[in-house]
Formats: structure tokens, sequence, C-alpha cells
């Protein structure tokens, strides 16, 4: 099923690379107005990563669901024998893993240019890679909610990112107790249980959301 | 039978004797309030004069946060049986709710000028209470940018919903990042840390603005009723 995902997902290469596009090229120029000075890109940069990271999902993903809609494939979803949240939990996997995978690796190789050190970066991206699939999951409820509206896009923002909040949090405290050499197990174990119990609510919400998205 | 209470032309004959009693308390309790707040209880010996803002301040964060309550109880009736009385206290309340944490969050940075010497920190329940005002203005938004009420309503709930199983993390969550505010000093239920003559204007307060909710809801929820009302008779002719 994910391999189906994956190959629907494929087919809007061209959204995907502007997006991985959009995220190096914004962290660039961030880095760009604060200037060389490594301290303070060394403070900043995995809050940038962070939110540019939530941006990018939020942006693209109810993109993608809406060429779904437009193709009726989300129509197709409902009349699966499957419970649509299986179907919702694919789509999740496929976007983490063309999505989701190459912005980790993009984060992990630009992190030199901005001071960070190995295990910092390890860091980094470990929290990426566990909050993506969230986000995502996020992202899919935001746009199944905004399909039928008029406007759309700017209002996923305002519904979305606050929900996001707590990962973004719990990944700056990990970050944070790696700079300062403490341990930073504890909120990492908190951040998977916030991001999977995230997940779980946002597709079994997802799949409500599009059984009246599609009703209509 | 059992649906009795909850028929919009039973809460209509219901609230037209209710709503004057509900404005009278409000008013009672409003003027009670802030007369033994402004003027007769004692100035803190800490923050002096200052610390009446307190009885404007929290109050109003806990009817907010109240009000939310309702709002997901609400959509939760709202998105399980589809109740239009549900779906119009949850739309009414949502304005009102906004106010109120606008309120808090408002006079929250007065109080903290002078006390803590600025308008705004990035503290724990500041921040919980700013995430609070973004989910009610999402709502709104969600809301309003269905052309049809009835399905905007739904996805609205939803999202309700979400956001009310997400506040404890997110509260969580963030007090762990950072903290400055003075725990709470009613919760210690055996001996409140605090002297009656401040806990009564502070009660009172809370009832006044109870009781504001309480007499906006029902007009807010009435004028919508009845105007739904003249759409369907309209539609008719």
């Amino acid at each position: 099923m994910i391999r189906r995902e994956v190959r629907h997902l494929y087919l809007h290469k061209g959204t995907l690379f502007a997006t991985l596009t959009f995220f190096a090229l914004s962290l660039f120029c961030v880095s760009l107005a604060l200037g060389p000075e490594e301290k303070i890109l060394r403070l900043t940069t995995p809050a940038l990563c962070w939110i540019l990271a939530i941006l990018t999902t939020l942006f693209s993903t109810p993109l993608l669901l809406k060429d779904e809609a437009q193709q009726g494939l989300l129509d197709e979803i409902l009349l699966q024998p499957l419970l649509p949240a299986f179907t919702l939990l694919s789509k999740i996997g496929a976007e983490s893993l063309l999505l989701g995978f190459p912005l980790i690796i993009f984060g992990g190789l630009f992190s030199p240019f901005f001071a960070l050190s190995f295990s910092e970066t390890l860091t980094l991206a470990l929290t990426l890679l566990i909050g993506f699939p969230a986000l995502s999951a996020l992202g899919i409820l935001g746009g199944l909610l905004t399909l039928n509206t008029r406007g759309g896009g700017i209002l996923i923002a305002l519904l979305i990112l606050p929900l996001t909040l707590p990962l973004f949090l719990l990944s700056l405290i990990c970050m944070e107790k790696v700079r300062l050499d403490l341990d930073s197990l504890p909120p990492f174990c908190l951040l998977m249980g916030v991001a999977l119990l995230l997940t779980i609510i946002s597709v079994s919400a997802g799949s409500w959301a599009l059984r009246f998205a599609v009703e209509e | 039978m059992k649906y009795r209470w909850a028929r919009p032309n039973f809460f209509l004959k219901i609230t037209t004797p209710l709503l004057p009693v509900s404005f009278i308390l409000t008013l009672l309790f409003l003027t009670g309030g802030l007369y033994l707040g402004l003027i007769a209880s004692p100035p803190d010996y800490l923050q002096g004069d200052g610390m009446r803002i307190m009885y404007v301040h929290v109050p109003a964060s806990w009817i907010a946060s109240l009000i939310y309550a309702f709002l997901a109880l609400m959509s939760f009736f709202a998105f399980v049986w589809r109740h239009l009385l549900a779906e119009v206290l949850a739309i009414s309340s949502v304005p009102i709710g906004a106010l109120f944490t606008g309120l808090s969050l408002v006079t929250g940075a007065l109080w903290g000028k002078p006390m803590w010497g600025t308008y705004w920190v990035w503290d724990a329940r500041l921040t919980s209470v700013l995430v609070l005002l973004f989910l009610y203005g999402g709502y709104w938004a969600l809301y309003k940018s269905y052309s049809r009420p009835e399905q905007g309503i739904r996805a609205a709930s939803l999202l309700a919903l979400v956001g009310v199983i997400n506040l404890p993390i997110i509260k969580g969550s963030v007090e762990w990042w950072n903290t400055l505010h003075q725990p709470a000093s009613l919760i210690k239920l055996s001996s409140p840390s605090i002297d009656p003559s401040m806990l009564t204007p502070l009660l009172l307060m809370a009832g006044a603005y109870f009781f504001y909710f309480i007499t906006l809801l029902m007009i807010r929820t009435r004028t919508e009723l009845n105007t739904r009302k003249l759409l369907i008779l309209e539609a008719k002719k």
C-alpha cells in the first residue's frame, strides 16, 4: 500500500522538488540575514530547520491532497473495504519517505555550514525523523478540513500551527540539552510519545474529515 | 421525549424569563466584585495597588478556559448527533471565549509592566493562553470559510475536538520549556494561601463573568436561532 502511495506521490515530483528547494533556499536566506556569526547560527539553526519543516509540510501536503481530490482518488479511499485511516497512514508513510527523508538529509548535509557539531546534527535529524510523520498527519488533517473552503492555504497555517507547537518545543529542548551536554533522553522519549499521540489523533480525526469532505 | 430539553423552541421559551434574571445577576456580581476589589480590599503588601488588576485578570482566564471546555462539549454533541442547538450554542460561545482570552492577555500585560518590568515574556502560561486565542481564531475562521454553515460547523467541531485533546499537551510542553508565572494560589484546597478579603472579590468577579457569559450566550443563540427560522420561512415562500 505504501508502495502505491509512493508511486502516486512520485507523479508529483515537481511539487516535491519545489518544496525541498523552498526549504533549502529559505534556510540559506535566513542564515544570510543573521550574518556569519557562528554562535548565533549554532543557536538558531535547529529552530529554523524545525519551523521550515513545519511550513513545508503544512503547505505541500494540502496541495497534494487537492490534486488527489480533483482526480477522485479520495472518493476511492472511502469505497475500499479497508478503514480509511489505514490509507491515510500509508499516505503519511509515503510522504515521510519522499519528502521527509530528503529533508532530513538536506538538513544533515548543511548543518556543518551552521557550525553544528556531529551529535547536534544527529539529534536534529532524529527529532525531525520522529516528528515528521506527525507533521504530515496534521497537514493531512488540515488539508481535509479546508478542502471545500474558499481561501484554503493560509487558513491551514492558522489551524494547524498551534497544534504542532509541542513537537517543536520538545525537540528544541532536546537540542538544548545536547548542546549543554546534559541528558537528553527524557525529552526525547516525551517527543516520541507526543508524536505518536498526535499522529493517532490526527489520523482518526482525518478519516472523519475525509468522510464529510467527500460527501459534499 | 428525551430530547425535549434540547429542542430549539424549548430553548427559546425557557430563556425568555431566564435572560433578564441572568442579566441582573451579572450586574449584581459585577458591582459587588468591582467595589470590593477596587475599593474595599486591602492593597497587596508586595504588589501594592497594581495587584487589583488581578481581580479582572484571573477570573477572565478561568472563564476563557471554561468556555473552551463548553465549546468542546458542544462540538462533541454537534459532531456526534448533529444537533442543531448544540451547533448554535458552540458557534455563539466562540466570540465570547475569544473576548475573555483577549481580556486576560491584555490585563495580564498591563499587570506585567509594573510587576515584571515587561509587557510580555515568553512564559509558559502566557504562551498557552495565546495558543488558546489562536484556537478560537482558527475555529471561527474555519467556520466562516465554508460557504454553507452546516458544513463549516462540522469541520470546526472536529478542529475543536482535536484542539481540546492537544491543549493539555501544549500546556505541558510549554511549561516544561519555560516558566516564570507564579503557581496558582487557589488550587491548594486545604488552605488557600489567599486572604478572604481578596478571595471574595475574586470569586464575585468570576461569578460576574460567568453570568455575563450566560447572558451573552443566550442573546447570541436566540438571535442565531431566530435568523435561521427566518431563513427557513423565506425559503418556503
